[in-house]
């Protein structure tokens, strides 16, 4: 490895690329010509979908579905998306893949980290003057086990494009293209970190989560400010890079001149730019790390307020493995241009904070669904040339979206009115409808009535309304399972900081998550393992007793108890997980171990619409061109399927069944 | 004190980097090195940085 490469996958946030363990090569012989192609369309919900076919807005699912089938699906438990897709991924459950929540916590440490990846920093480093130069390679892991099933089509040489695929961060089989998806962190090492410059910081909250909000001043027109980078690992303390941004503004006309690194820009007031490459310095002049961003002009004079996007990765010079490998991101971003890396690009973040209104925001959404169509377009010319071949294509709009405007369509959402709903209420439908003609693309380039071809568009889970929130925490505090060190300050925010770990029994991290306090799992565990049992059944039946005072609802429809094989298999998993009832939710605060007065109130973020509640409540989607005919298809049963369409005969962890032949 | 015995060309090219890094000998260079080796620091990683993370994801506050 050139010095520069071992540096990269090194310095940008400490990791490099790990690789698979050999295969086996049972399957490995000539492929048939079957050619697959699934399109993931996160968050689709088969109720809707209905809807919207009845009223005639889905001529393409219509005509797919009265091709082949249309199903519900049973989705993961829990339904939350890096569990669903991992389902898909290795067509098994949470036994096999190890995925149970978005946030897991380590119990040696009690430290929260992202379920889906982990970066290892480099063994050692060595000092030089102010530098740390790395002596050994850090890595990224991808925490999700189990075999992908695109590893089984590798192994039998069948050309394969997985993109996009959640939970799939790092990339790591050369032979398969693959952007990854879901869990891909931007350049600052967040998961969508934004930047607002502003003269008129007072106009946006001070306690903002997803980004920085950076106070500038103009001298006369012009203003000098600087851009924050990922962390120098290379230096000594790590501190942050920066590029220097110089902008001038006209205050007669609505606009601004933009000057970053050589790279000399007019922009309206209103108007987004295009993908703007960086280069942030490690060891000047020697060595840099690429990234991309988007700018755009909230206003100019008489405040000036400017959004800056997370900074992308680099898919053309990637500083981590968001594609499998260099060529493949070269050729897109030869073909298609620069294109968002970070795992879900849509700043909901942004608009949740007040930093991006509405309109704003869907402009964004908006360029994100064309920037992802060409992609599709540059997939689908290579799928159009292989003799047999499989495409996994994904959308995260209609999921990210759906999440922000659901408060327009529900009207027992506590942020619904009239006015919002005549001017919004239609967002979601257009998603839908917009991704009806991405599949008319498909459709128009396919022949679905030739039985070597096998097309599903699918779905992970479904959607329910996100109205009113509940923290855990403050539940097990307020029914004697936690106790608090300082009782007069039960709206601790800070992660687990209030635990009393001496006297609690249980603890809650995550959206669905609850982990007994168990003595010699957890660092500071009390719990007995003759005492779980008991503990673990009491909770239950507690949990599924609570009752919202304001609707006399139920709060919980469910609650699954991890069973013990899971636990010796995966000894960070949780012990309960809580099936929300439509309408609820783990509280904002609770997820990341915070606590507030009450237990349960409503929910005031735009993120009005949610799915990490029962999976009984929001089943996936399938549209096929194949007739199913397995009764209650799950995700697994998808991928049996694929695996099947090639006839590749899984490994026994496999659980999924084909859907076209049982 | 032990001494370790290496190749020539490689003492050429420590040496090289030894001078280049404004180290006052080949021995404190290589000495310094295999002190960073034996004792790596520790992950610098904490509770705050790693939620500062984490809070990007719209599913968290």
């Amino acid at each position: 490895m050139i010095r520069r490469k071992f540096l990269k996958t090194c310095v940008a946030l400490g990791f490099g690329c790990t690789l698979f363990p050999a295969g086996c090569w049972l399957n490995k012989g000539p492929a048939n010509k079957k050619r697959v192609l699934v399109l993931g369309i996160d968050g689709m919900d088969p109720r809707l979908s209905h809807e919207f076919m009845r009223q005639g807005l889905l001529p393409n699912f219509t005509r797919l579905a009265k091709k082949g089938s249309m199903r519900s699906v049973v989705t993961s438990t829990p339904p939350q998306s890096p569990v669903a897709w991992s389902n898909f991924t290795v067509g098994a459950s949470t036994y096999v893949h190890g995925i149970y929540d978005f946030i897991q916590r380590d119990p040696k440490t009690m430290l929260p980290y992202l379920s889906t990846s982990r970066v290892v920093a480099p063994d050692h480093t060595l000092n030089i003057g102010r530098w740390k130069i790395p002596m050994s390679k850090g890595k990224t892991e991808n925490l999700r086990e189990g075999k992908p099933f695109w590893e089984y089509l590798s192994e039998a040489d069948i050309p394969t494009t997985i993109f996009k695929m959640p939970a799939n961060f790092p990339c790591e089989n050369k032979n398969v293209n693959m952007v990854s998806g879901m869990g891909t962190p931007d350049l600052r090492g967040g998961y969508g970190s934004f930047t607002l410059f502003t003269t008129a910081p007072n106009l946006f909250k001070r306690d903002i989560t997803g980004g920085l909000i950076i106070p500038v001043a103009f001298q006369g027109q012009k203003l000098k400010t600087h851009l924050q980078g990922p962390a120098n690992t290379l230096e000594e303390n790590s501190p942050e890079t920066k590029v220097p941004v110089e902008i001038w503004r006209d205050r007669k006309q609505p606009l601004v001149r933009i000057l970053i690194q050589g790279n000399e820009f007019l922009l309206q007031q209103g108007e987004w730019s295009g993908w703007i490459e960086l280069s942030f310095p490690m060891i000047e002049p020697f060595y840099e790390i690429k990234g991309i961003c988007k700018l755009f002009v909230k206003s100019v004079y008489p405040d000036f307020t400017m959004y800056v996007s997370p900074i992308n990765i680099d898919p053309a010079d990637p500083a981590l493995p968001v594609v499998s490998s260099q060529d493949y991101g070269e050729e897109l971003v030869r073909d298609v241009g620069p294109f968002y890396t970070q795992g879900l690009p849509e700043d909901t973040k942004a608009l949740s904070e007040g930093v991006l209104d509405d309109r704003e925001y869907l402009g964004l959404a908006y360029q994100i669904i064309r920037e992802r169509e060409r992609l599709l377009d540059y997939e689908l010319k290579w799928f159009s040339r292989q003799d047999t071949g499989m495409l996994f294509f994904y959308f995260s709009s209609l999921d990210q979206d759906t999440h922000m405007y659901w408060r327009t369509i529900d009207t027992h959402n506590p942020l619904y009115n009239q006015g919002l709903h005549q001017k919004y209420g239609d967002v979601i439908k257009k998603l839908y409808i917009a991704m009806d003609l991405t599949l008319g693309k498909v459709l128009d380039q396919n022949d679905i009535d030739d039985p070597d071809f096998t097309l599903m568009a699918m779905s992970d889970h479904g959607f329910a309304p996100f109205r009113r929130q509940v923290n855990v925490n403050t539940w097990l505090y307020k029914n004697g399972y936690l106790a608090l060190s300082d009782e007069g300050n039960i709206e601790n925010k800070g992660y687990l900081e209030n635990v009393k770990w001496s006297r609690t029994g249980a603890y809650s991290v995550g959206i669905n998550s609850i982990y007994l306090n168990l003595k010699g799992r957890e660092k500071n565990g009390i719990v007995l393992d003759s005492q779980a049992k008991y503990l673990i059944s009491k909770l239950r039946q507690d949990l599924l007793k609570l009752v919202d005072p304001l609707t006399g609802k139920k709060v919980v429809s469910s609650v699954w108890v991890v069973p013990e094989r899971e636990h010796r298999r995966h000894t960070y998993a949780p012990d309960l997980i809580v099936g929300w009832n439509r309408g609820y939710r783990n509280s904002w605060d609770s997820i990341l171990g915070g606590f507030s007065g009450e237990v349960i109130s409503d929910n005031l973020d735009k993120w009005s619409g949610d799915h990490c509640v029962d999976p009984n409540i929001v089943p996936a989607v399938l549209f096929t061109n194949k007739r199913v005919t397995k009764e209650t298809p799950s995700l697994c049963d998808i991928t049996a399927t694929i695996l099947e369409e090639f006839s590749i005969v899984p490994a026994a962890e496999v659980e999924g069944k084909p859907l076209y032949t049982v | 004190m032990p001494k370790i015995k290496i190749d020539k060309d490689l003492y050429e090219k420590v040496k090289d980097v030894s001078e280049g890094a404004g180290y006052s000998s080949v021995e404190e260079f290589v000495t310094h090195l295999l002190e960073r080796v034996a004792n790596p620091p520790e992950a610098d990683d904490n509770d705050e940085d790693v939620i500062k993370r984490l809070q990007g994801l719209g599913y968290i506050s």
